[in-house]
């Protein structure tokens, strides 16, 4: 109000006694002259007579609205397009600028034994990388960083001269490396944390816990069979930060998930025993000088796996992991150990009895092809347990004739030959069966004494397993339980079951292969103050690339389970052409030191009980200690089985 | 201004025209009840336009304080979480420390080649004979006793602590 009448006594002020009614004479004269600087334009009173009075404000204020109305309507339009018509594109230009996504890396779970002991576990170390753009002194600083990261200053260099605002200059180095370089305090150099996997343990079960990439995925093993579960899930967080993306704006996080960590594994590998069943091996291959060796212990009842070693000497004679999981990814002619299958088969469908006495021959023809004994012996009369404690491979092919092709079939699928344990290991085996309607001539020579099929070490191990378990297949597990992100224990399910053979058959069989231990090819097996039930096998090894067998060439096992009255533990060890060749010799010594630190370990003292009084003991005649060899003269098969190459994604 | 005020103010301000002064006097008159209400009214009205303003002004550096604060609290979170990830990195690593010193060839080397240690030819189980009573303590029985427990127990027991522990890891915000 106030401001209003001043302004108006203002405008006013040079007409004195002026009511303001007419203001437009007096100000027509007036105004110009009080506007004008004198000598800057000519007067204009003329053009201001020369106009008709009233016309040229009013001319000049219309014009002057007409341009303010333009002028504003531009800015309305310009200010519309801009906020209406591309206000999404340059708000998210703006929010580009200031919001960023910061992806929050899971940690990828860990890997323990059946004790909740670290066989895997991942680690953070630090990840050195730079922004070019904030570089000053490219050369200068690949100079200073050449010797700490341990990368050559030229390779530095370039990268540090790329025009990126990322460059790795060095992945997963140590703190203490890492903190040379922070102590540096370079321009544009910083770091990022990387989950890196360590096995703890060193080379420790190494094939069968799988690698990991440099991206933290799977590459082999259980890693990246159970990749999904380990990894976890990734969280991100969104936020708005200052140009150099470094601190947070106040109130500036706008979502936040956080990473959920990977499920951990706990295998149903025992680390002790395994450190036990590794050593032993090594030792072994070592005096043996054979190319590699495996050896798995399961727990007879629940079908655990406690102990699965894979090694292969190298070039260089050092013994180390197999690059995969052989036990399971490799197939291999099991010769003599398959005899359990062919006499428990026998037992089941009352071919024969335990007592029941053949007349064994050194030699016997099938088809057009003879086989013979490893040693020879003038023809006997054998009972099955003499046999199975001699390995007589002409005994065995009698009793396999008598089963017959189909049911020495059936037992071999029955006892989990020819289609996977369903452990779901990455390039698990099936092993190979043939056709029951595609055997040829000899194959009923072949097959009973374990050539001319092929099964994965793992395989064998679960059908001597169904013997010590009173007759019943137990699938194989690796995986006892996972614990999810949250820290809750999942068991995994107990393993599928199904009866093969009679309980009857089993505790025969039981008690003819404790035979092969106490005095038959087996007896370097045998474990002070316990009963140990188990078979030899030295099997002919085929050609790699061609039909037939490599001359010279064995790979001998030991088959068994301890204590034989009532078993508790399940164990195979197989060496690759080891010398001396039997499985007698060097595959049962390896099985007698895991059995024992397995016995010791879980306390499992002798039971006092009998084993089955229907088997007749091994004539001390008979024992002829070591008869389970191949028979090196027989004929190939018709289809040699050639052991599959490993295929591990 | 009210017309009241106008005449008192004039004299000082403009100086050529003191006569005018006594003219433009307006008379004296009754102030009616409606004046003074309105006069109260617009008494009221300015206090409440300085309160609006007070507030308005308050507001704003309540505003701005709280800004500060806030600032102050994410600066502090950025920094606990910082330490939270140091702190979580240093658990994995010493996790990783005692995984390696526990590791079944470090121990043996060391049970071995420093302790002078050897592994057990053999264990030998004694089993009572028949008829002895319970009461009598017989080392086979006892050794029986734990045997499944043992490893049993030791895997439970490692499962739990690091349940508990993982829970912690990774869920803050």
């Amino acid at each position: 109000m106030t401001d209003g009448r001043r302004a108006g006594t203002t405008a006013t002020r040079p007409r004195p006694g002026g009511t303001g009614r007419h203001p437009a004479p007096a100000r027509r004269t007036a105004t110009p002259s009080q506007r004008t600087r004198p000598g800057s334009r000519p007067p204009r009173t003329t053009t201001v007579a020369r106009r008709p009075a009233g016309a040229s404000p009013r001319r000049r204020l219309a014009a002057f609205l007409v341009v303010l109305v333009l002028a504003f309507t531009l800015v309305a339009a310009r200010l519309t397009q801009i906020q209406v018509l591309s206000g999404p594109r340059y708000a998210a230009l703006g929010e580009s600028q200031r919001v960023h996504t910061v992806k929050l890396a899971a940690e990828r779970g860990s890997i323990f034994d059946r004790n909740g002991r670290d066989l895997a576990l991942s680690v953070p170390q630090k990840t050195v990388w730079a922004d070019p753009r904030l570089v000053t002194d490219p050369r200068g600083e690949a100079e200073q960083l050449a010797p700490l990261l341990n990368v050559d200053a030229a390779i530095l260099q370039a990268r540090l001269s790329q025009d990126a605002a990322f460059v790795y200059l060095a992945r997963r180095v140590t703190d203490a490396v890492a903190e040379q370089v922070k102590a540096l305090s370079l321009p544009g150099v910083d770091f990022l944390d990387e989950s890196t996997r360590f096995l703890p343990a060193g080379d420790l079960a190494a094939a069968v816990l799988g690698r990991v990439g440099t991206d933290n995925e799977g590459l082999s093993g259980l890693e990246v069979q159970y990749d999904k579960q380990l990894r976890g899930q990734p969280g991100q967080r969104i936020v708005e930060t200052d140009p150099n993306g470094k601190h947070v704006i106040a109130g500036g996080v706008r979502d936040f998930q956080p990473a959920v960590r990977g499920d951990d594994l706990v295998l149903t590998i025992d680390r002790g025993l395994q450190y036990e069943t590794e050593r032993s091996l090594t030792a072994e291959i070592q005096s043996a000088h054979a190319k590699g060796g495996m050896a798995l212990v399961m727990q007879t009842r629940t079908g655990e796996i406690l102990a699965m070693a894979n090694l292969k000497a190298g070039e260089d004679g050092k013994i180390g992991p197999s690059p995969s999981n052989q036990t399971l990814t490799n197939v291999y002619e099991p010769g003599s150990v398959n005899k359990l299958i062919t006499v428990s088969g026998a037992l089941e469908e009352g071919v024969v009895k335990p007592d029941t006495r053949l007349t064994v021959p050194y030699s016997i023809k099938v088809a057009d092809a003879l086989f013979k004994e490893h040693d020879f012996h003038p023809t006997q009369q054998w009972s099955i347990t003499d046999i199975v404690a001699n390995s007589s491979n002409v005994g065995s092919i009698m009793i396999g004739q008598s089963l017959g092709k189909d049911r020495l079939d059936h037992y071999m699928r029955a006892f989990g030959f020819g289609h996977t344990s369903g452990l779901g290991f990455p390039g698990e085996s099936a092993g190979l069966l043939l056709d029951p309607n595609k055997y040829s001539g000899s194959s009923m020579g072949t097959i009973p004494i374990g050539q001319g099929i092929a099964v994965t070490a793992l395989q064998m191990l679960a059908a001597y397993n169904t013997v010590a378990n009173d007759g019943v297949y137990v699938a194989p597990k690796l995986v006892k339980a996972t614990v999810d992100g949250e820290g809750k224990t999942h068991d995994t399910a107990a393993s599928p079951r199904h009866r093969v053979v009679s309980e009857k058959t089993a505790r025969e069989m039981t008690a003819m292969l404790a035979e092969v231990v106490r005095v038959g090819t087996g007896t370097a097996a045998a474990i002070d103050g316990y009963t140990v039930a188990g078979k030899t096998g030295t099997a002919r090894k085929p050609l790699e690339n061609a039909r037939g067998y490599k001359e010279g060439a064995y790979v001998s096992s030991f088959a068994g389970y301890v204590p034989a009255e009532r078993p508790e533990l399940t164990a195979i060890v197989i060496l690759d052409e080891p010398t001396p060749i039997f499985g007698g010799l060097v595959a049962a010594p390896v099985f007698a030191q895991v059995a024992q630190y397995g016995l010791r370990e879980y306390r499992i003292p002798p039971p006092d009980v009998p084993l089955a009084a229907n088997v007749p003991k091994t004539s001390p005649k008979a024992a002829t200690g070591v008869g389970d060899v191949g028979d090196a003269s027989a004929p190939p098969p018709p289809t040699t089985i050639a052991p599959s190459p490993p295929k591990n994604p | 201004m009210t017309a009241t005020a106008r005449p008192t103010a004039r004299p000082a301000a403009t100086a050529p025209a003191p006569r005018q002064q006594p003219e433009r006097r307006p008379p004296l008159r009754v102030v009616s009840d409606e004046e003074l209400l309105a006069r109260a009214r617009r008494r009221r009205n300015r206090l409440l336009v300085f309160l609006t303003a007070l507030l308005v002004v308050g507001g704003l550096f309540g505003l701005a304080a709280a800004h500060v604060v806030l600032t102050q609290n994410q600066f502090k979170l950025e920094q606990l979480n910082r330490k939270a990830d140091a702190e979580q990195a240093q658990y994995e690593r010493q996790r990783l420390e005692v995984a390696r010193l526990e590791s079944p060839s470090r121990i043996v080397a060391a049970a071995q080649e420093r302790l002078g240690m050897v592994p057990p030819p053999s264990v030998k189980y004694l089993t009572p004979a028949k008829g002895t009573t319970a009461s009598v303590p017989s080392a086979g029985a006892a050794s029986t006793g734990t045997a499944k427990a043992k490893p049993e127990s030791s895997h439970e027991q490692a499962v739990e602590e690091w349940s508990t522990v993982k829970r912690q890891l990774d869920n803050r915000p």
